[in-house]
């Protein structure tokens, strides 16, 4: 029986922090399938993990029957690439190892499918309506709404609209790839160029309506967020002014 | 002043002394000496002997018979200010001050009035006596001229003098001081004065067929204004003013706010408010002024409010009116919008019983608004209400509208959300009914924050908000156009959108709210879906919070301030070959040598755009053949003004615009680009920049541009241009003496414009018999060091100082005009003007610098020069023209050395010019740049 949703949990050295992650993706799962007889996988990624990170991801998966790859790309759209190949599910739901998805996430992401049935190659580019951060920040914001009349592209050349957090089709992921960030030559935001580059390709993105992705803020991440200033997105059509062709 | 005699040549500087110590006589060819008070006994006598000496050129030294001088007092003396500002005089009588001014303090340079200043008169080289004498040959001084008129916005050219006079000849005024006031305010704004008697036409509405000019017009303007001038109404309430400031007896009430009211803070009626008025700059009416003019911010205030309550102007965006309520009439009409109005009629019987004046205001208002038929958007639920409907009366329709809300307790407004207000402010929780009233009432005056977007205490934290509440002072810098952050996480939603729909430019956070309001966004409600996942998700990890009072919303994209700037960049770059960036664009140096950058790089055919980063002086763009197309003017995007922005800024532009090459010239933020973003720029073109000369900070530190970026952005930079070898051996020894980068510094001299005359030849054709004078011209900042140029001038009374400039960065008053031998000549157009002063010899007192430019233009002329031995100075002038010190002295030795010997000096300088500027070419300029922008 063919897969229909790949869950992507990755993880680095984020330790017990995983717990609340799996038991949110869990809950999420849970009533998904209350709903719809789907046939769904899930994979901890784990991506030059530490001692402790592993083994709290050795300790969830056998509790939830969730499977385990490790890998050591050094670069965390690296890791989801290498995850996505890993998996076979038409659809791939990722979730960071620290962060939280709401419990109607995955319900509403299906039923937009049900509903919509996205036409193309790739269909649509799923997104939570809010970003709750929590922890050492506290912020709910609304992500970049396209339906919306405040929403500019040209804002993209400023800074992305979401979150690497998203639904969608694993075809997209193989042929619109994450790139590898090259912090030494001053670029990284690997998820913000694929945001680029898929609307640059015509992929359409859509929020969720009362979805929330629960983005924890750890201590540390100011000054990682200072140096992260001295980085920039890699060139892309979007960062040009007018016709790019 | 004392006029001093020059002789061809050969003169010592004892001769020099001897002649300067003959102190304040007369000299042999009876020139007579002014402004010194021990001459005054034998004035009338010189009078008589100066009849005839009307061809003499300098006003400043023009005497005065003593009949004018005399008149001169009785028209302009203010007693009361001549009085107070000299305390020996303390004892005279009016009649005694008239006569002292006359007699002694005109030769004193003691003003006659505030406005009438002998340093600003100096400063125009007239002087306060050419002036009085001639005063259709001069403009007025900087303080009348430049804040009445320049700053004013007003675009026509009055002949301000002839207003003046014209204004002392029409009105019945005693003063001529208060007639200059009333001028001010009439400059400032025809608008203000309108108000100030809304019985009188305004100026701008007497018809203009019936006069020839503007100054006819305004005479005739203020003929009826003077004939009327005790009737007021709207603005000066005399009544008012007479009961409420009882220490005043037996004066006008209108002249004494003019003169005086309004500088000590004293109200004109009873509804200007002390936010409006003593929270204008903490200094009342006169707080609507500064050195620079009216304060826009203010004067929009004051003007259009008190034109919307005369019910004159019918051209102003009409929704700002409600924010100019909200900010200029005191009490309970503090809020703006959907708030104003519904507080203001639920609350209208107390406000009627309690403040009836303002009351009556606001519904006047609302009564106004309403029979110009218009709605949308001040109330836009309220419009909905009756939409479909054929409404007779508005005001009533809406009073009835407003009470049934509030007894249905529906959403009186998108920015109010009872849930929200009452899950902020705990002690609301259980309050019957709906928490609104306590809002309006209560709510807003303490900051309480009703709605996720717009958060008042952080409004009222963020912003001195003169004593007001946060809510009346968001809508009150929104309705003047100066939006601000309606919370943290939120720009400013006005500032800047430029979508059609012109509701955005006012009520744009309004608008933004109606879009949440009916898209259920941040709708934390109980019973929402949002409200339960968030709830479901603190199960799990109860680090998140189910409700969180501290938590702050934001929403895409209005979470990043710099979108609204960002976004103009690509229509106002568009595609660019070639980038070169400025700070801004005036008339110093460095925009000198963008001048032959622009040149240089104009060779090669592409397209090129000069992106200055603040204000931009055109005339200087012009002056330099630089193509106004080709200017970027950032300074005109408003939201690109923030220092933290530019940066950005400048690698979306470079990025943006595809351009091949970069060359920084002189400018910050591209110097913080290059720092932080230049591995990547390199990747798409070429990076270079100039370096001029290391800069001092006011400890005497070693700062500016090459000191801070030089070694943390070399490896980015393909050329680094310097103009002068002396700072290349700098920057060398600062790098180790690296051949890297000794590879790519590239000593690049400024060329000559003119061709160079002969030294020699303007020694020799300097007039036979004239007094000494030196020439000095720059920025009256602390490199360039003004203060030494006024001591050296008062070390050498006898010589005459011609100094061109204005402060540009420093605020340091250095009183070069109260030096008499000091004549200050403005700004220079072209050096022409310097050379048309016959000067002995040119002085440079720069404490730091590279190659001036201004050297190399002096050095065209042909003028002599004594300048300080710093950077690349001796690059451009002999060395025995250098002085290697910093003190007076030393340059006063070095000075009288160059007169005594001028003739040999001129020849060494003509040797000098022959062997070592005759490369400074802009083929040589343009060859450098070209050859290191292609080679790298």
């Amino acid at each position: 029986m063919a897969t229909d949703i790949s869950v992507i949990i990755t993880a680095h050295k984020e330790g017990e922090l995983l717990y609340p992650t799996v038991r949110s993706a869990n809950e999420a799962i849970r009533k998904l399938k209350s709903n719809h007889d789907l046939n769904l996988s899930v994979l901890i990624y784990l991506d030059d993990a530490d001692d402790y990170t592993k083994s709290a991801a050795k300790d969830v998966a056998e509790l939830y029957g969730f499977d385990i790859l490790e890998g050591s790309n050094g670069d965390p759209g690296q890791a989801r690439m290498d995850a996505i190949q890993h998996v076979t599910g038409e659809y791939i739901a990722l979730l960071d190892g620290d962060d939280l998805w709401s419990d109607n996430w995955l319900q509403l992401c299906w039923q937009y499918i049900l509903d919509n049935s996205p036409e193309g190659k790739y269909g649509d580019i799923l997104h939570p309506e809010y970003n709750l951060i929590f922890g050492a920040h506290n912020l709910l914001v609304r992500q970049g709404d396209p339906g919306s009349p405040f929403y500019d592209e040209e804002f993209l050349r400023l800074t992305n609209y979401w979150d690497a957090l998203c639904f969608a089709r694993r075809q997209l992921f193989l042929d619109i790839s994450y790139q590898k960030n090259d912090v030494s030559s001053g670029f990284a935001h690997e998820d913000y160029l694929w945001m680029c580059e898929t609307l640059s390709s015509g992929v359409s993105h859509v929020l969720m309506k009362d979805a929330v992705h629960f983005k924890r803020r750890r201590m540390g991440s100011v000054s990682q967020f200072a140096e992260e200033r001295k980085v920039k997105v890699r060139f892309n059509n979007l960062s040009l002014y007018g016709d790019s062709n | 002043m004392i006029t001093f005699f020059r002789r061809k040549s050969g003169k010592t500087s004892e001769d020099l002394s001897s002649v300067s110590n003959k102190g304040a006589g007369c000299n042999e060819n009876n020139d007579i000496p002014v402004g010194n008070s021990q001459n005054n006994e034998s004035l009338p006598e010189i009078e008589e002997a100066l009849e005839g000496l009307q061809d003499v050129k300098s006003e400043s030294e023009k005497p005065l018979p003593l009949f004018l001088r005399q008149e001169i007092a009785n028209k302009f003396l203010d007693v009361v200010f001549y009085r107070k500002n000299y305390p020996d005089l303390n004892e005279l009588t009016d009649d005694e001050l008239t006569k002292h001014f006359a007699e002694h303090g005109f030769y004193e340079f003691r003003d006659p009035s505030i406005l009438l200043r002998h340093s600003e008169f100096s400063e125009m080289g007239c002087g306060l006596c050419g002036w009085l004498v001639e005063p259709d040959f001069y403009s007025l001084p900087s303080s009348l001229w430049e804040i009445a008129v320049q700053k004013s916005g007003l675009h026509y050219d009055l002949d301000s003098l002839t207003v003046v006079t014209k204004i002392l000849n029409v009105w019945k005024v005693s003063k001529v001081y208060e007639a200059e006031l009333l001028f001010l305010i009439f400059s400032h704004s025809g608008e203000v004065t309108r108000a100030i008697n809304g019985n009188l036409p305004s100026y701008f509405d007497w018809a203009s067929e019936e006069y020839s000019s503007d100054v006819d017009r305004l005479h005739a303007w203020f003929y009826e204004f003077a004939n009327n001038g005790t009737s007021f109404s709207n603005f000066f309430d005399e009544n008012f003013y007479s009961k409420k400031y009882t220490d005043l007896k037996d004066v006008n009430y209108f002249y004494h706010f003019l003169a005086h009211g309004c500088d000590e803070g004293r109200l004109p009626n009873a509804i200007f408010c002390d936010y409006q008025y003593h929270g204008s700059a903490s200094k009342g009416f006169s707080g609507f002024y500064n050195n620079d003019g009216l304060i826009p911010e203010y004067a929009t205030g004051v003007n259009v409010f008190l034109n919307r309550v005369c019910g004159e102007d019918k051209c102003y965006e009409f929704q700002r009116l409600f924010g100019k309520l909200a900010s200029v009439v005191n009490g309970k009409f503090d809020c703006y919008s959907d708030f104003s109005i519904f507080m203001n009629l639920f609350n209208a019987d107390y406000l009627h019983a309690s403040i009836g004046e303002r009351a009556r205001l606001g519904f006047d208002t609302l009564r106004w608004w309403f029979s110009e038929g218009r709605s949308v958007p001040f109330s836009p639920l309220f419009c909905r209400s009756i939409e479909g409907r054929d409404v007779s009366d508005w005001l009533d329709e809406f009073v009835s509208w407003v009470g049934d809300s509030n007894k249905q307790a529906e959403i009186p407004c998108y920015l109010y959300d009872e849930e929200f207000y009452r899950l902020r402010n705990i002690d609301l929780a259980s309050m019957p009914g709906s928490a609104f009233l306590h809002f309006i009432n209560h709510g807003q005056f303490e900051n309480r924050q009703a709605h996720p977007l717009f958060d008042l205490a952080w409004i009222g934290h963020a912003h001195n908000t003169f004593g007001r509440s946060a809510l009346d002072y968001y809508f009150y810098r929104e309705s003047v156009g100066q939006s601000i952050k309606p919370a943290p996480e939120i720009m400013p939603i006005n500032g800047g959108l430029d979508f059609s729909d012109e509701q955005w430019l006012i009520g744009g956070i309004q608008s933004v709210a109606e879009y949440f309001y009916e898209n259920r966004i941040f709708d934390l409600s109980s019973g929402t879906e949002l409200s339960r996942v968030i709830s479901a998700a603190s199960k799990i990890d109860p680090q998140i919070k189910k409700y969180d009072p501290i938590r702050t919303c934001s929403v895409m994209p209005f979470n990043h301030d710099a979108w609204p700037g960002m976004r103009k960049l690509a229509d106002v770059v568009g595609r660019r070959d070639i980038l070169i960036f400025r700070d801004g664009i005036n008339f110093g140096g460095a925009d000198v040598v963008l001048k032959h950058c622009y040149q240089a790089l104009s060779e090669t055919g592409l397209s090129i755009g000069v992106v200055a980063l603040s204000d931009v002086d055109y005339q200087v763009v012009d002056a330099h053949g630089i193509s106004r197309d080709d200017v970027i003017d950032l300074s005109s995007i408003d939201e690109t003004n923030r220092n933290d922005f530019k940066p950005h800024l400048v690698y979306d532009i470079i990025i943006g615009s595809q351009c091949k090459s970069i060359f920084n010239l002189n400018c910050g933020a591209a110097w913080v680009a290059i720092e932080d973003y230049g591995k990547i720029i390199k990747k798409r073109a070429k990076i270079s920049a100039f370096m001029f000369c290391d800069d001092r900070d006011v400890y005497e530190n070693v700062a500016g541009y090459p000191a801070r970026y030089f070694i943390s952005t070399a490896r980015h930079l393909d050329s680094i241009f310097v103009d002068s070898d002396a700072l290349k051996t700098e920057l060398l020894k600062r790098s180790a003496g690296s051949n890297n980068l000794a590879k790519k510094i590239h000593v690049l001299h400024s060329p000559l414009i003119n061709s160079i005359a002969s030294t020699v030849a303007y020694v020799d054709n300097l007039p036979e018999r004239r007094s000494i004078s030196i020439a000095w011209a720059g920025r009256f900042d602390e490199q360039k060091c003004p203060d030494l140029l006024r001591e050296i001038a008062i070390m050498l009374p006898e010589v005459k100082f011609h100094v061109w400039g204005k402060a540009v960065l420093s605020k340091k008053n250095y009183n070069l005009s109260s030096v008499p031998n000091i004549i200050l000549e403005g700004l220079y157009s072209v050096v022409d003007e310097i050379t048309a002063k016959e000067c002995d010899l040119y002085l440079y007192t720069s404490r730091w610098d590279g190659i001036p430019t201004i050297l190399l233009r002096i050095q065209e002329q042909g003028i002599p020069i004594v300048a300080s031995d710093v950077g690349g100075v001796s690059e451009a002038i002999p060395s025995v023209g250098l002085v290697k010190g910093y003190s007076a002295g030393e340059y006063v030795e070095k000075i009288r050395y160059f007169i005594d010997n001028l003739s040999d000096i001129s020849e060494v300088f003509d040797a000098y010019k022959q062997e070592n500027l005759a490369e400074r070419t802009q083929e040589n300029f343009t060859e450098i740049i070209l050859e290191s922008n292609n080679g790298n």
